[in-house]
Formats: structure tokens, C-alpha cells, sequence
């Protein structure tokens, strides 16, 4: 275990405009001359030494500077995580199916990942009867509770779903449900159609650009065959019969893969006629437990770095929103997060006892059940892992092995009270999951770059607030 | 005398079934909730035995005489619910008390639906003293006790109630005015409902809120006024306004309250130090607090950063038990239980003494 570092528990950024500090204990960013900032900083050459002296001592006297470190790494719902599992789940994941129809490349279940494969479970519907019995005894703290269905395809279980949006109106009685789930969109019908806008649910539907970009991965199995016009007259008819359901429920994820341009990526999103409206999410081709190395084309990291300069120029009013590729326009909210960490934790130093940010609160936030009924934080984790396995829906959540995962940084401890990111930190079981066990290797590999999105992500803010963006009309 | 179901049965209304000896001669016999609130198969003492909460409702009709339809705490009772269980009800022919004052529309057409001599409904002390003199504002003699929340959801009624035993109990005359409008069938007064309404302005609401309590006093001559003060007394930051703690404000402004208890909810990392908040509240309300109420609920702060919402979640009150040892000396107390309300009623009377 690494020894805590007596000293200002700090660090130090510098903008094209500014140099600052942000003092851990605080949760504050503070603007410093920029000698103080060199001194700081451990670099030679400071004249006005009298000057920084009285800078620093001003700090001082304001509490700002403080050495002090967590000393416990404990989360601080530890005492009562019981009663948050047994009152305030927000959202169940049943994975209705491990069945696809497509074999896409980068999918977690596609065969190109270690720890995960498409598989011909299903769940059934007494386990899923259960999951949503549970949900609603486990809910009554809040006062919505969120229903989503994933795969595999999801479509491909669309009689099971049916069953449990029936059973969900009976069980959740006088309860507010909202029902979602991911999909790939080839298996929409007019039947289904007119049951999901019947029944309000959202979509996530996977697009990943231009058809050759998205034929590239997304095929159907045992098939060369690419999904992307299959979607489209999907899509396209949903549209025309639906359109305000269109508009408000359904949204896209795309999957940046690095080996394409993104600028074409781009271009399709702002000028397909269906599309362009509508809210994407983005996410790169995942690395964790990918077999094969990921490959990156020359200009890709070069054009993302541009779009998220794009970004920045759209909410400083330099470029209008229709500029912005709807892919990119999420990553405004990246650093927005961070502002507002900043801004709701005002604290004069770092309590006894914390944690980490990065795990979310397993079994409270959102509970993931598997085909077989096994339960699990989320579905970003893998159905064979032991170190994510929380227990089963016929015996409940298993609270010791709940606590593990949410006291995650007791793995790393020492490194984590000492890091300057401990509030922005976004590493959790799903990056740390060895398959048996949460894994210091893993988390240490994850921990760079955690820390550097942290960092850049407080410059943007930071970029943003000096040219005189308000956060707060946002 | 009648065999009260409430309907729907939610948190807010435990301290009526924990304090139903209060309820003169009816009697509650079952709770029944929604079965999505997921509050089914819970058991809450009621006197002598313990009443299970239920979700089959005409079942549970079957065995009343009486359904008292209740206002909601987290969830909202679908309206179209709410229209066939009353109807369901009325045409059983069960008496009806139906509070769900909170929608006001809702509220005007649901009781339209009850015939007339269905609805037995306690009427809210409407009193009011007629001074003929200059006096806008009337000093009350009597000593005032205050009890405020630092936000809704803290247990401000089940500590009024647990006061009242304990002051009652060492032989003082209580009268209790609540933070709630729907208090009456626990002979309390419920607060006026014109603190609710924009038919006043402010100040007459202030006015008329302290000739209610002097009417109060003038009526029951008590020898202490328990006062509960809605919502909350602040706002918490630039998001959770709280309702800016308006009705604290303007009830301070008509009664001078003589000493305080502010309830709040649980935080593992309270230092038990509450000094500046205290002295917050003096300076804004004049409100000398005495002591504290933990409440078994912690504010969810997943939530906070999500939704930049607050809300409580409820813990088991075994935790606070836990710390009794820290908080006592410290006058706070989890006032649920009776040993630690009667400490508190002690230091209180203590004070006011």
C-alpha cells in the first residue's frame, strides 16, 4: 500500500488562458497567477518569490491547500446499502435473449471477445415474471421504475416482451414503468410498431454511419449480407406512420470504429433525411477483452479531436447545432459532468471515509438479469463473471459480494487516495473484471487513461467558462 | 365507531397507523397500497397487533366500514384508479373520508362522486378570533414549541405527535396544530388550508394563520402549542429551492415561537455538530432550536448528480439506533422511539420552563 504524500493534495492545469489548481480537498478549480503556477509546479526561475509566498499563504488562509487524503476507502452508502438495494432500484435489464441475427464483428458477443458469446438461451417467463416482481418490491423509493430488455436482438424474444409489459401492468400496479431496450432495428414490423408506440417504449438503435461503414460489421449471421437497407426500410416506415413517436422515443448509438474516416460518419448523420434529427449516442469499438488488437486509421484521432473542437465552437455560438454531427454532440456533456461535480460537492476538505468516483451503486442504480436469471450490476459486464456476480433472482442479491464491487477501490487503495482524479475517476467492475476477480492489473491499466479524460475534460470546461460560457443556462 | 381502511396506504401515513389509539373511537383494520409501490406484505404496528399492508383491495373492502383515501407521498395514484376504487367503494356502500387535498381538481370531482351521506369527512377547524381592536397580529400567551424540517420527508408529524404524548403524558394540556392538512382525525388541527391558497395575499395569510392559533388557545387553553411547519425552512442550493421555506417564513412572522425541534434526514458523515444551522434558522425564522430528530431516510445522491433532484430514501432505523450513544449527548434523538421523545420532551420543557 502506497504511503499518503504530505503535501498540498493538488493539481495543477493549465489552459491556453489561464493556470489553476484544483485543490482536492476544496472540489474547487482555482485561478493563480502564473509564477504561482511555475513554483508550483516545480519549475525554476521565480522571481517574485515574496509575492507567490503571499499567494500561497493567502490560499492558506482561505483552507484551501490542505494535505489531507481519504484515510478509509469506503463508499459512504456502505452502513445502509441494504436498504437502498431494498428500496431504490431504478432499472431492471433482462436479457431476454442471447439469440442474434446479426453477427456483428465488434459486438461483445460476436466471438471476438473472450468472456462473452452469442448463445441460444432465452430467458423464460417465470424468471422474467420474477425479475419484475422483484423490480417492483425493490422500487419503492422511487418513483419510476425503468424496464429494459436487451439481447442479443431483443426482437428476437418480442412475444416474451409483450408477456412482461402485460404482467408489468398487473404487478406494477399504480407504478410509473417505462419500458426500452437496444436494438438493431432489422426485425421491426408493423405489429411491433404499433405496440411499442402503444406501450411508449424507447429505442436504441444501433447505426453505425454510411451502408458501407455499417455493412462493414453489422451482417447477418451465417450471411455476408449487410443489415443497413433492411434498417433503413424499417426505419423509414416507422417514420412515416409514427413520426412524432420518431422524434421523441428513438434514438441511435453509433460505434466508432477507428479504422474508418469519421468525417464520413459525420457527413451521413447530419445529411440522412431520417436520421439527422434524431439523438445519438457514440461509443468506440470496445478494447476490453477484445482477442485481436484495435487498429487506428491515420487522420481518425486528428477528425475526433476536431469534431470535439467543433463542439466547443457550437456552444460558444460560432457554429449553429446544424453544424454538429449528432454523434458528437453528447461529448459536450462529458465535461459538463465533471462542472457539475464541481459544483455540487462544496466541501472544506476530503471527508475520513470516501470513495472513488466510477462504480455506480450495484443492485440500486440498475440490476442486469441474465437468461438464466443470474443477476449482475449491468449488462456492460460479463454473464461468466464471477467477480461481477451479484446472486440469482430465486434467492436475491447476494449484499457481501454487492459490497465488493461497490467498494471496488479497496483493491487499489493507496493509489486511489493519493490520485489527484479520485472524484472523476470513471473505472469500475466492468473495466476491472479479470473473469474471477476484480483485478488491480486491470484497473491500473484502465487508470491512465481515466485520469487523463479527467484532465482533459476539466480543461474544456475550464476553456469554455474563460471564453464566457454559462453552464448553467444550459 | 368505524373500521377504517386507508386507501392508498404509502409511508407518509404511518404515524396514523403507529398513533391509531388517537383516532377516538374508529379504528384502522387494514392498509391497503397499489401493488407497484411495492409496500405490500410490510407490517406496521397498529395498537396491540400489527397490520399487514395489502394490495387486493376489494378483498380488503369486504372487511371495512369505512375507506379513508389518503393523499400520495412518492407515487402518483393514477386517476383512473383512484375513480374505480371509489366508485368501487361507494357503491358498497362504505363511508368515505377522502383528504387527497393535494389536487385540487382531482379533489373537487372525487368528492362530487360521494353521496351525501357517505362522506364522513372531519371538517377543518376553520377558527378564527374577531378582535375589534387595532391588533393585526395577536402575542399568544401560551408557550409555543415549533418543529421544522430541513427538508419534507423527516418525520415533522410523527415527532409532533410523539411531543404531545410525552408532554401530555407529564401532565400538560397540548394543542397541537400540524404541518399537515390532514391531521384532524388524530385530534389535532390540521394546518388552515388558506396557508395553500392564492385567494390571500401573503400577509393576510399571516394574519389569519395567527388568529387561527389565537383562536386555539382561546378555545383549548392549553398549556403548550405544538406548531408543525410544512416543507422545509430553506432552500438547500440553487436547484433543491425548497419551496424557498415560504410557509416557515410567513408562520415565524405570525407566531413567535419560544423554542424549536429540527427534524432532518440521516448522514453517515455528520459530525453531529449543527451549530451554524441552528443559527441559520434563528436569524431567518427566530427559532431557538432546542434539539433534533433523525430521521431514517437519506438523501439519494446518485440521484443529485443525475437529476439534480432530491429525494429521500428510506433506511432501516436501525442504523440511527446505532448511534444513539453519539447523538444523545448531543440532543439528538430518533424521537420514533419513546425513551428518546421523552428525553427530548424533558430538555424542551426544560427550556420553555
Amino acid at each position: 500500500m502506497e504511503e499518503i504524500i504530505k503535501k498540498p493534495f493538488i493539481h495543477l492545469l493549465k489552459t491556453p488562458l489561464g493556470y489553476y489548481i484544483y485543490d482536492v480537498n476544496c472540489n474547487e478549480i482555482l485561478e493563480i497567477p502564473g509564477e504561482v503556477y511555475h513554483y508550483l509546479n516545480g519549475e525554476a526561475g521565480a522571481e517574485n518569490k515574496a509575492q507567490i509566498a503571499a499567494c500561497i499563504d493567502g490560499l492558506k488562509e482561505k483552507g484551501y491547500l490542505k494535505d489531507k487524503h481519504v484515510q478509509v476507502s469506503q463508499n459512504p452508502v456502505t452502513e445502509y446499502y441494504e436498504s437502498l438495494i431494498n428500496h431504490n432500484l431504478g432499472q431492471i435489464t433482462l436479457q431476454v435473449t442471447q439469440q442474434c441475427n446479426l453477427r456483428c464483428e465488434y459486438c461483445v458477443y460476436s466471438g471476438n471477445y473472450e468472456n462473452r458469446g452469442h448463445a441460444n438461451k432465452k430467458m423464460s417467463l417465470e424468471t422474467a415474471k420474477k425479475a419484475i416482481d422483484y423490480a417492483v418490491m425493490h422500487s419503492r423509493d422511487v418513483t419510476s421504475l425503468a424496464i429494459s430488455f436487451y439481447g442479443g436482438e431483443p426482437l428476437l424474444a418480442f412475444d416474451l416482451i409483450k408477456e412482461c409489459v402485460e404482467y408489468a401492468k398487473h404487478a406494477g400496479e399504480g407504478k410509473r414503468i417505462s419500458y426500452s431496450f437496444t436494438t438493431n432495428g432489422t426485425l421491426l414490423t408493423e405489429e411491433k410498431y404499433e405496440f411499442l408506440v402503444r406501450n411508449d417504449f424507447s429505442l436504441l438503435i444501433s447505426l453505425d454511419g454510411p451502408e458501407n461503414f455499417h455493412n462493414r460489421h453489422r451482417k447477418f449471421a451465417n450471411s455476408e449480407k449487410g443489415s443497413f437497407d433492411t434498417l433503413f426500410k424499417n426505419l423509414s416506415n416507422l417514420k412515416k406512420q409514427y413520426p412524432d413517436y420518431f422524434q421523441k422515443n428513438i434514438s441511435f448509438n453509433t460505434v466508432l470504429d477507428s479504422e474508418n474516416p469519421l468525417n464520413e460518419v459525420v457527413n451521413f448523420t447530419l445529411s440522412n433525411h431520417i436520421v439527422r434529427d434524431s439523438e445519438f449516442s457514440s461509443t468506440l469499438v470496445n478494447p476490453v477483452n477484445a482477442k485481436t488488437q484495435m487498429r487506428t486509421a491515420g487522420n481518425f484521432i486528428l477528425e475526433y479531436e476536431y469534431e470535439k473542437f467543433k463542439v466547443l465552437l457550437w456552444k460558444l455560438g460560432r457554429l449553429e447545432e446544424k453544424d454538429i454531427s449528432p454523434v458528437m454532440r453528447n461529448h459536450f456533456r462529458e465535461f459538463k459532468r465533471i462542472g457539475s461535480a464541481l459544483e455540487r460537492v462544496n466541501r472544506s476538505e476530503v471527508p475520513e471515509k470516501s470513495h472513488r468516483g466510477g462504480p455506480c451503486l450495484p443492485g440500486v442504480r440498475k440490476l442486469f438479469v441474465t437468461a438464466e436469471g443470474k443477476l449482475y450490476p449491468c449488462e456492460r459486464v460479463s454473464e461468466s463473471s464471477r467477480a461481477a456476480y451479484m446472486g440469482h433472482i430465486d434467492t436475491g442479491i447476494d449484499l457481501e459480494k454487492a459490497l465488493k464491487i461497490l467498494n471496488i477501490e479497496k483493491v487499489t487503495s493507496g493509489r486511489c487516495r493519493n490520485c489527484w482524479a479520485y472524484m472523476f475517476c470513471s473505472i469500475c467492475v466492468a473495466q476491472a473484471d479479470d473473469g474471477k476477480n476484480i483485478s488491480e492489473q486491470k484497473i491500473l491499466e484502465a487508470c491512465g487513461s481515466s485520469r487523463y479524460n479527467a484532465e482533459e475534460n476539466l480543461k474544456d470546461y475550464l476553456v469554455l467558462r474563460e471564453l464566457g460560457y454559462d453552464y448553467e443556462l444550459d | 365507531m368505524e373500521e377504517i381502511m386507508i386507501y392508498p396506504y404509502c409511508r407518509a401515513y404511518e404515524p396514523y397507523v403507529l398513533n391509531s389509539d388517537l383516532i377516538g373511537n374508529n379504528r384502522i383494520t387494514a392498509l391497503v397500497s397499489p401493488k407497484g409501490w411495492g409496500l405490500e406484505g410490510g407490517e406496521i404496528a397498529c395498537g396491540e397487533k400489527y397490520l399487514t399492508v395489502l394490495s387486493d383491495f376489494s378483498r380488503a373492502l369486504e372487511e371495512c366500514t369505512a375507506v379513508w383515501f389518503v393523499d400520495d407521498e412518492k407515487d402518483a395514484l393514477p386517476e383512473t384508479l383512484l375513480k374505480e376504487r371509489l366508485s368501487e367503494a361507494i357503491a358498497k356502500g362504505k363511508k368515505i373520508i377522502f383528504t387527497r387535498y393535494n389536487d385540487a381538481i382531482s379533489f373537487d370531482k372525487s368528492v362530487q362522486m360521494i353521496p351525501h351521506g357517505q362522506n364522513i369527512t372531519p371538517v377543518r377547524q376553520t377558527l378564527e378570533v374577531r378582535s375589534s381592536g387595532p391588533y393585526c397580529i395577536h402575542r399568544i400567551n401560551t408557550p409555543v414549541l415549533a418543529v421544522y424540517g430541513l427538508e419534507t420527508g423527516v418525520d415533522k408529524l410523527a415527532v409532533q405527535i410523539a411531543l404531545r404524548r410525552q408532554f401530555m403524558d407529564m401532565g400538560y394540556k397540548v394543542a397541537s396544530v400540524a404541518s399537515r392538512l390532514d391531521s384532524d382525525l388524530l385530534g389535532m388541527y390540521s394546518i388552515p388550508g388558506f396557508m395553500f391558497s392564492n385567494r390571500y395575499s401573503e400577509s393576510e395569510k399571516i394574519i389569519k394563520y395567527n388568529h387561527f392559533i389565537k383562536a386555539v388557545e382561546c378555545r383549548e387553553r392549553p398549556d403548550l402549542i405544538i406548531v408543525g411547519i410544512p416543507g422545509g425552512v430553506f432552500p438547500f442550493n440553487e436547484i433543491d429551492d425548497n419551496n424557498f421555506g415560504i410557509l416557515a417564513y410567513e408562520i415565524s412572522f405570525a407566531v413567535s415561537c419560544d423554542a424549536a425541534v429540527m427534524c432532518m434526514a440521516y448522514n453517515p458523515q455528520f459530525s453531529g455538530e449543527y451549530d451554524d444551522i441552528k443559527s441559520d434558522v434563528t436569524h431567518r425564522l427566530g427559532f431557538h432550536t432546542v434539539c433534533c430528530h433523525i430521521a431514517a431516510a437519506v438523501p439519494d445522491t446518485q440521484d443529485f448528480f443525475e437529476k439534480r433532484k432530491r429525494h429521500l430514501v428510506s433506511i432501516d432505523r436501525k442504523y440511527i439506533d446505532r448511534k444513539k450513544d453519539f447523538y444523545e449527548p448531543r440532543n439528538i434523538y430518533n424521537m420514533q422511539d419513546k425513551d428518546s421523545a421523552k428525553k427530548a420532551a424533558i430538555l424542551i420543557r426544560d427550556v420553555l420552563s
